[in-house]
């Protein structure tokens, strides 16, 4: 039914534009709300173009796999502290299925591990952090750099950390006052310990895994019939 | 009548939320925190949250309590110094700071539980679902997909282990190839599995033409009722916050003390039932079931 | 005929996109409204192929020739939307063709699809819960459905569409005896109470003649024969023989030249009135098993009241098992889908923990047991058998497993393992590219070649063709006959009755029934073959085609 989809999508902008324009006069002390819409509308130009797109009923079904796999991945690893496959798995499939899948991908995981692990303001910020994982990786897969096994690690090394900053943002944009480097930097060091975990254990997975992962999803990229484009 | 927040349009559910959390983020005073976080925590603990999440809980309070910590840690402002520590000044204004931000986050925090239990994977579903068909739809196989993948991999790591393959033996080494390897089974597996479920897809139509939707929620007078009343509120409190009442500025200087006018208290009611309305619909739902057990 | 032919395939022939051979060649089928035709044949011979000609949105682009018409129109002429709507179809996994993950937004997804207005939607799906007694399922989760109400779902899910013909791919193939039966019910209802025209292909043969209006027979891509089942069972062609159900092997090995079996019924008719000529003497097949039950040697494998329960507030699966498994035996143990024969069975073996009870191999616990040598005396092979697989190929498949037994001190000769399971030509292949027969087969060379001394399989010839059924069968019986265990959990009654020595039944967490084959089954009602159910007024003993032919005496006439 287009027309309620027009009615909601039309209530909810007036709503969040009203929010935003009565908010205008004090923008200087609530950055997280002005960073969470500029966060949701950075990701809706990926839908639109997903609702515009003539459905591939294999597609969909792929990277709806990938990202639950992605999420659930953890399960195994629950005896090794700090180290899942999570983002890995983003970084590998976005690099055989591409792009957009790979903002797919990403993103969906992160809205389904938070279903199942509990949903907060941060949702959106991992939804964009995993999503631009797989887009990037996905945009670059055909450089010189990912073909290269230690050009994927220092990939996956750099969005370990870059990961953790995005999520870091909701937390330095909402609950603290302003942002400065001082306060940049000390929440920065309290997540150190993590985010160098998850680069490294991006770097593990992606040194010990990353060919031969590659190489299966390329398979089924042959048996789910979808092109190898360029 | 079925009273409680889970028998109200999500869609109006979902407007009341976006205000409620964004009050939390606008009006600082003390008092208005404080009241947001019990109405939070009392809602909480009718719709069952509280006794049901309590993990997620002390998550929040951790994490609340590493925000009070950062503050006086990293920032100095303020005129009223404590002590020093590590030749830093620690403020008195920077510490009701770390506070105020502390309990803020956990006052949101406690709302977006509410709002977990209220509007469900279904309701979210069907929301995010008229706004992006294709998206809902990835979204939901995902879901489906998750507690199916963390049965199968049960069945993988007992099927394996005749192998020898198992990550919760060994050394870290062996559990990490482990690991991976039943990732690796689980991989092929939905990959596999997933061919055949784009073709059952296909089979019933799925990409054949325009999709209709079906849309299980009706707009009822009570709808109307809790919306014309949060409404109201919500416009007192932006009409408030408009004339910059009910400020607190932490900094430069502490205020001397908490008193309210007549003008801040008219807000605060606005403020007070804003946030009073789910409770009282909870509170009615909450008291007919004591009554009938 | 005067009737027109709803579906028509005149001359087809297809091949898959980067095959050499042609999956389908020179294929000539009508089948008319309202008409029944079961399709059948071994693995790879093109059944599934066959089904999907009339879905074109399921077969890949490869070569096709010939002319399909579907209500006298070229199907090419079809568009998409009308042909899911006129044609429905249901696959073999019950679990994969799910997408949604509550039932009723299972059947909304259906409509949805093909752009049904919301107000027909409740309309249609009122009808449909009621016709198939699903509203006590609506509002539940698809996690929480067993196997025979997921795959009714699925059903459910492409009815509301209200089809004209549905294709059915070995819709039961995963089911119990029960649950299987009662789809094929529910099938049964929905082509005479709608005409809607079924094709469906199958293995479980005794079950779905009584049903059909036709039998296709394909091999090789071509279709072999057709007829009616009548028709089919009296014709001279040797291949059929196969595909027979067992009564019409019966009907064909006593060489009675006409009458109709189109159920139990009918054919307890016709064999009253045969029976009555012949006039033999009741032999007693008794005397002659009993024996083998009683053992003067201690069991290799013994559990003692297993008590059993998933998480602490599940429901218990298992209480008061109680079973010894001796040298030789050749042990079934049947039960109904979820009734926790894969539990026991993983229990026995060790990779499950009892909460009670304790399970002893060699008067050791099992547990006790080192997890490496555990699995060396222990071979499990497991439901789904692609769980068993982490190479690439089947040739590093075998590999890995030779490089564990030979780790171990064991010798194996994979140029025999390879040989003695037809594996040579697959050698190159993804594991799990291979059919269900190749896949079960190279699971149990693998777990073969560490030569174990019990075998636990779990549903070994699930989907499996008769031919494939039968080579495995010799393997297990060589395995059995050098003195190996082997336990075996099935819904398959024919091919237990035929092949294992001991029948158990679990039922309700506990072990109810076990004896040998011909003492289990006899009396049962639903859990016995076919001839049993024919014969059992004369011959309550007799459970095979075999059985009947050496009581009546008539060895050597045929
Ligand atoms: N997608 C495909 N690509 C290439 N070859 C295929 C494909 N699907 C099937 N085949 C081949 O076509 C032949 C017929 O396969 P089909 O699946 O129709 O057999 P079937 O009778 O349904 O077997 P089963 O009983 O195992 O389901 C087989 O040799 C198979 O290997
Ligand atoms: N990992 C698990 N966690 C919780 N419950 C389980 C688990 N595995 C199985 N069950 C439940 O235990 C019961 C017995 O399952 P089991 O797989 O042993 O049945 P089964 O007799 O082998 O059925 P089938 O014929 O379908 O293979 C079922 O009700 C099932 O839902
Ligand atoms: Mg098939
Ligand atoms: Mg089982």
């Amino acid at each position: 039914m287009r027309s309620r989809k027009y009615q909601l999508i039309g209530v909810l902008l007036l709503y969040v534009i009203g929010l935003a324009a009565s908010l205008w006069d004090a923008l200087s002390g609530h950055y997280l709300l002005i960073s969470v819409v500029l966060i949701v509308t950075a990701m809706v130009p990926f839908y639109i173009r997903l609702e515009r797109k003539p459905p591939d009923t294999r597609e969909l079904v792929l990277v709806a796999s990938m990202a639950a796999l992605a999420a659930a991945s953890r399960i195994p690893f629950a005896s090794i502290p700090s180290i899942k496959p999570t983002s890995f798995i983003i970084i590998v499939s976005s690099m055989v299925f591409g792009s957009e899948a790979g903002f797919f991908i990403g993103a969906t995981a992160a809205l389904v591990s938070n279903m199942f692990f509990g949903q907060g303001p941060w949702t959106p910020w991992q939804m964009f952090g995993w999503g631009m994982m797989g887009f990037t990786a996905g945009l670059m897969r055909h450089t010189y750099l990912m073909s290269l096994k230690w050009g994927r690690a220092v990939f996956g090394f750099v969005w370990g950390f870059l990961f953790g900053w995005i999520m870091n943002l909701t937390y330095l944009l909402g609950y603290m006052s302003g942002i400065s480097w001082s306060t940049w930097i000390a929440v920065t060091a309290s997540s150190f310990y993590f985010d160098l975990a998850h680069a490294l254990s991006n770097v593990l997975f992606l040194t010990l895994f990353g060919s031969m992962w590659i190489r299966i999803l390329q398979r089924y990229q042959v048996k789910y019939g979808l092109g190898l484009r360029k | 009548m079925n009273s409680g927040m889970r028998f109200i349009h999500p869609v109006a559910c979902l407007c009341y939320y976006i205000g409620a959390i964004s009050l939390v983020f606008l009006f600082k005073h003390p008092y208005f925190i404080l009241t947001s976080l019990v109405a939070g925590l009392l809602l909480n603990y009718l719709q069952g949250n509280l006794a049901a999440r309590k993990k997620l809980l002390f998550f929040f309070l951790m994490m609340s309590f590493i925000t009070f910590l950062i503050n006086p840690l990293t920032s100095h402002r303020g005129t009223h110094i404590l002590f020093y520590w590590l030749d830093q000044p620690m403020t008195l204004e920077s510490m009701v700071f770390g506070v105020i931000a502390a309990a803020s986050l956990f006052g949101s925090l406690i709302w977006f539980l509410s709002i977990q239990q209220v509007l469900g994977p279904e309701k979210i579903l069907h929301l995010f679902g008229s706004l992006s068909s294709k998206g809902a739809l990835l979204l939901s196989m995902a879901m489906r997909s998750f507690p199916l993948l963390a049965q199968r991999f049960q069945q993988i790591a007992i099927v394996q282990r005749t192998k020898g393959v198992n990550p919760l033996k060994g050394s870290i080494r062996k559990r990490f190839r482990d690991g991976m390897k039943l990732v690796q089974i689980m991989l092929t597996w939905t990959l596999e599995e997933g061919l055949q479920t784009a073709d059952s897809m296909k089979a019933r139509g799925y990409g054949s033409g325009p999709r209709s939707a079906f849309w299980p929620y009706i707009w009822r007078k009570q709808d109307t009722l809790f919306t014309s009343l949060f409404m109201v509120a919500g416009i007192g409190c932006m009409i408030g916050w408009f004339s910059g009442l009910a400020e607190f500025e932490v900094y430069p200087t502490l205020p001397e003390s908490l008193s309210f006018r007549l003008s801040d208290g008219l807000i605060y009611v606005c403020y007070l039932s804003y946030l009073v309305v789910p409770l009282l619909m909870e509170g009615r739902d909450w008291i007919k079931w004591r009554s009938l057990n | 005929m005067d009737q027109m032919a709803q579906l028509e395939l005149k001359n087809i022939n297809y091949t898959y996109p980067g095959q050499q051979h042609a999956a389908l060649t020179e294929i000539n089928l009508s089948v008319k409204e309202g008409e029944f035709v079961v399709v059948c044949g071994q693995t790879g011979s093109g059944k599934s192929s066959l089904l999907k000609l009339m879905k074109p949105e399921l077969l890949p682009a490869g070569e096709l020739t010939g002319n399909i018409t579907f209500a006298e129109k070229q199907l090419s002429s079809y568009k998409h939307i009308e042909l899911s709507q006129n044609i429905g179809m249901v696959m073999q996994n019950p679990e994969s063709q799910i997408v949604m993950d509550r039932v009723m937004e299972e059947l909304i997804f259906s409509m949805e699809n093909v752009g049904i207005s919301p107000l027909q939607m409740r309309k249609r799906i009122a009808e449909i819960a009621q016709f198939f007694n699903l509203e006590p399922l609506l509002t539940k989760s698809i996690i929480e459905l067993s196997g025979g109400q997921r795959q009714m779902i699925n059903l459910a899910a492409v009815m509301v569409l209200q089809p004209k013909v549905l294709l059915l791919d070995e819709p039961t193939a995963q089911l119990d005896p029960v649950a299987a039966r009662e789809f094929l019910q529910l099938v049964r209802r929905v082509n005479e109470e709608f005409g809607i025209t079924v094709l469906m292909a199958e293995h479980r043969l005794e079950d779905v003649w009584p049903l059909a209006d036709q039998i296709c027979l394909m091999e090789n891509g071509e279709i072999k024969a057709y007829g009616t089942p009548d028709q089919l069972i009296h014709s001279d062609q040797a291949e059929i023989e196969l595909y027979l159900p067992p009564v019409g092997k019966l009907f064909r090995k006593l060489g009675m030249s006409e009458g109709s079996l189109l159920s139990i019924k009918d054919a307890k008719l016709r064999f009253a009135s045969w029976h009555a000529d012949l006039q033999i003497k009741l032999l007693a097949i008794n005397s002659k098993q009993n024996s083998s039950m009683l053992r003067q040697e201690p069991p290799i494998l013994t559990c003692k009241d297993i008590y059993f329960q998933y998480g602490k507030k599940a429901n218990p699966i298992l209480q008061h098992v109680t079973l010894d498994i001796h040298a030789g035996d050749f042990l079934t143990i049947f039960g109904a889908n979820g009734s926790g024969k894969s539990t026991l069975l993983q229990i026995l073996c060790g990779l499950l923990k009892e909460q009670s009870g304790e399970v002893l191999f060699e008067g050791k616990a099992v547990k006790r047991i080192e997890e490496t040598l555990r699995y060396t005396r222990f071979g499990y092979l497991s439901q789904n058998p692609v769980l068993h697989f982490t190479e690439e190929t089947v040739e590093k498949e075998l590999n890995s497993a030779a490089e564990r037994a030979l780790k171990l001190n064991i010798k194996v000769d994979l140029a025999q393992t390879i040989d003695e399971f037809e594996l040579s030509e697959l050698l190159q292949q993804h594991p799990y590219d291979l059919s269900g027969g190749e896949k079960q087969k190279l699971a149990l060379g693998c777990i073969l070649m560490m030569k174990p001394s019990i075998l636990f399989l779990d549903e070994p010839t699930k989907g499996l063709d008769p031919r494939s059924k039968e080579i495995l069968s010799q393997r297990l019986n060589k395995e059995q006959s050098s003195g190996k265990a082997i336990v075996m959990v099935s819904h398959d009654i024919e091919f237990a009755a035929a092949h294992a020595n001991r029948c158990a039944m679990l039922f309700d967490g506990r072990i109810v029934a076990d004896a040998e084959p011909a003492g289990f089954f006899s009396g049962n009602y639903f859990y016995t073959t076919a001839i049993n159910r024919l014969v059992r007024d004369w011959y309550p003993n007799a459970i095979t085609d075999k059985d009947v032919v050496e009581l009546c005496g008539l060895e050597n006439t045929n």
